[in-house]
């Protein structure tokens, strides 16, 4: 797994962990402990985002790091199929 | 490729104050702080917060209203949490009961990514066995 991968996923797993707690104070809306853990978890996440952004280029259309559609200097999806071995 | 100007968008408010989040079926506001490391989180129904800022019964609204700044959230403890047993305490003859999740120790984010839950007590991997464990 490469760096960038290693990172993706990290993203996805603590982007994870927040929607579980998410769905777990929609029946425990008094726990907050949960609600701590939550908003740690997302810190977590929005740093974890911050860096991936910074090395790797703007997640999406919504992020804060991209002044212009610097999302769409990447490959397109199908582009990505040809530069592989075909 | 990095390409920060430093702007700000409504998606994203980590670096900045404060996010309003959505609104509930109470008709009160949900508020998330993330530079604070705090959150305050409003039941569903009933309109009322968590966090011990409310231990006088306040809403939300009188609180913003009040001048309170965000620091004094920072002091936020857990004295609001309800807690809710498993079971009833006088379970009836002939009813059937689910108990109910207790928040405990949680996997890590990884684990709990491969597992499918964060949550240790409902990690039931599927065996094909009758559900126990060879």
């Amino acid at each position: 797994m490469s760096e960038q991968e290693k990172l993706m996923r990290q993203i996805n797993a603590y982007r994870f962990m927040a929607w579980e707690l998410h769905i777990f104070l929609d029946t425990h809306p008094n726990n907050c402990e949960a609600a701590k853990k939550l908003a740690e978890i997302r810190v977590k996440v929005d740093g974890l985002v911050r860096k991936y952004e910074d090395a790797y280029g703007p997640m999406g259309e919504t992020s804060n790091q991209t002044s212009r559609w610097a999302w769409i200097t990447g490959p397109w999806p199908w582009e990505i199929e040809e530069e592989g071995d075909n | 490729m990095k390409t920060n100007t430093g702007g700000q968008s409504m998606e994203s408010q980590n670096t900045g104050g404060q996010s309003v989040e959505s609104q509930k079926t109470g008709g009160q506001w949900m508020g998330n702080q993330n530079t604070g490391g705090q959150s305050v989180e409003s039941q569903k129904t009933g309109g009322q917060w968590m966090g011990n800022q409310n231990t006088g019964g306040q809403s939300v609204g009188n609180q913003n209203t009040g001048g309170q700044s965000v620091e004094s959230r920072k002091t936020d403890t857990c004295d609001m949490t309800i807690e809710v047993s498993p079971l009833p305490k006088n379970p009836v003859v002939g009813m059937a009961y689910v108990p109910f999740q207790q928040f405990g120790a949680l996997y890590s984010a990884e684990k709990g990514f491969s597992a499918g839950t964060v949550f240790p007590d409902l990690d039931k991997p599927f065996l094909g066995k009758r559900g126990v464990s060879k």
